[in-house]
């Protein structure tokens, strides 16, 4: 690296930060804010008999999720008559989330309930949470990139990467649980013998990979609920990885989508970076169900140091997950 | 001994903005606004995403305040919870399906031909978001490759391999165009 390069390299950092210019108020906005919001947290503190109460219905609501859940392989529990609360909490976009049910809308629809873009047909999800969890712009987790990290998110996914590493060149495969068919006798999809798909994704754990029968609750803008049958895969990513040998750092199951359509155009690709996951030694507990337009996926995600407390957490977390198909 | 009073006056003013002294907080951290922005943006490729980060860096900074070990130094302890929380924002999934604004701003992203004019400006757009940032603490910032690993949360190894992979990466990619 000559001098030369070097400050080529400045200057073309420059040049791009030059069209971003600081903003003249942000070093006093955030320096005010940062402080004011300790001052804002003190003066909302809860007295202490209602931290107390809170704390103990809060254990309640633990001891009744962890009750409930069931381990890694075994069948998803769902809710016996699923009814959505009346008014569940609304999911924000960022922040720490006080135990009770969350809902999550789609974002891909409209008023109507009609997609606008690639979408899975739902409507919202809710969820029951336990004291602990905190979430950014859709990722529900707890100890975020840490080596006991658990979370969870819901996407829209048509294909997956045949090679999560080099997603930039390899082919893409249709999800697993669009290779199904309807079995009238049982009222269940089965899966038909397929080569691709997640079951087969290099670098995801050893193969054969199967697929578990899962169920999910559903209701619709009737309030008539029915279980419905989903698939579940378990995935990992490779412990020993280094990751940022991969195509722009970056380990991707499926591609992002946009407008309709999926983008797989690596210029495209460059301006978003979803669907990364940072973390060898990452699992995933992938729940694929079967709704109209694109499937719904739901991605369960651990490391091997999360606590069984918190995994029992997670799994609960699912399993309290109502899809509301409108 | 300078070094000595410089760390008591800095272990002072952590301790009074921490008791919530805004212009101790804000010479603490104050000068180190600018370069978290610059890094979100590097990071991020959005001023407004880095905008936002820069300000939950500041709360995170306040909060963690108390913990922090002055020896570390103050600028590669901020920068990292920047690096920290762009690295959270680029792993928000449920949201980031591509806006059509975002791409108009991007015009030559969707020229297509990806092997034809190319300049080092593109070439470092097209790098990773930690390689970006390994190129900008270490060559625009200059940052000593130690503060860098400390950034970025990585061996000094580990860094220096980054720098080094990305400026091999540009190296590849920065194919002199015959007239």
């Amino acid at each position: 690296m000559t001098d030369s390069q070097r400050d080529r390299i400045a200057a073309a950092f420059d040049r791009e930060l030059a069209r971003s210019p600081l903003p003249t108020e942000l070093r006093a906005q955030a320096v005010h804010n940062a402080i004011h919001n300790r001052n804002s947290n003190e003066r909302e503190r809860p007295p202490r008999i209602v931290a107390l109460v809170a704390a103990l219905l809060a254990v309640a609501i633990v001891a009744a999720l962890v009750l409930t859940a069931r381990s890694l392989h075994s069948r998803q529990v769902v809710p016996a008559n699923p009814v959505i609360p009346a008014n569940p909490i609304p999911l924000p976009k960022s922040g720490a989330l006080g135990p009770g049910t969350y809902v999550m809308t789609n974002p891909n629809v409209d008023a109507n309930g009609n997609c606008v873009r690639a979408c899975s047909a739902y409507r919202k999800i809710t969820f029951t949470l336990p004291v602990g969890w905190t979430t950014i712009n859709g990722l529900v987790y707890k100890h975020l990139n840490q080596s006991d990290e658990a979370a969870f998110s819901v996407w829209s996914v048509r294909d997956v990467y045949d090679d999560p590493c080099h997603w930039q060149t390899t082919a893409l495969s249709p999800l697993d649980v669009e290779s199904t068919s309807y079995d009238p006798a049982t009222g269940t999809f089965v899966l038909r013998p397929y080569k691709g798909g997640l079951a087969h994704q290099s670098l995801r754990g050893p193969l054969p990979r199967v697929l578990t029968s899962v169920t999910f609750a559903f209701v619709d803008a009737s309030g008539a609920s029915w279980p419905t049958g989903a698939f579940r895969i378990d995935l990992s990513v490779p412990a020993g990885m280094d990751i940022s040998t991969c195509d722009k750092g970056e380990f991707r199951s499926w591609p992002v989508s946009y407008n309709g359509a999926e983008v797989n155009n690596a210029q495209l690709l460059a301006v978003d970076a979803a669907n990364s996951h940072n973390a060898p030694g990452q699992l995933d507990a992938v729940y694929m169900l079967a709704v109209d337009r694109w499937p719904l996926v739901i991605d369960a995600s651990h490391m091997p140091g999360t606590s069984q407390a918190d995994l029992a957490e997670l799994q609960a977390i699912i399993a309290s997950m109502i899809v509301d198909r409108g | 001994m300078v070094t000595a009073d410089i760390s008591r006056s800095q272990a002072e003013l952590i301790s009074a903005a921490a008791g919530g002294d805004e212009s101790a907080f804000d010479t603490l951290v104050g000068p180190l606004i600018e370069p978290g922005y610059k890094l979100a943006t590097v990071m991020l490729r959005d001023s407004e995403e880095a905008r936002d980060v820069v300000q939950e860096a500041c709360l995170v900074a306040w909060r963690k305040l108390v913990h922090l070990r002055t020896e570390g130094g103050l600028r590669p302890w901020f920068l990292a919870i920047v690096a920290n929380q762009c690295r959270t924002r680029r792993r928000t999934r449920w949201w980031s399906v591509i806006t059509l604004p975002a791409i108009r701003l991007q015009p030559d992203l969707l020229l297509g031909d990806v092997d034809s004019d190319l300049d080092l400006d593109r070439e470092l757009r097209k790098l990773s978001a930690t390689e970006r940032a390994a190129l900008l603490l270490f060559f625009y910032m200059d940052l000593p490759l130690v503060e860098v690993a400390r950034v970025l949360r990585v061996s000094p190894h580990a860094a220096k391999s980054r720098v080094h992979r990305a400026v091999v990466k540009l190296r590849m990619s920065m194919v002199e165009v015959p007239l």
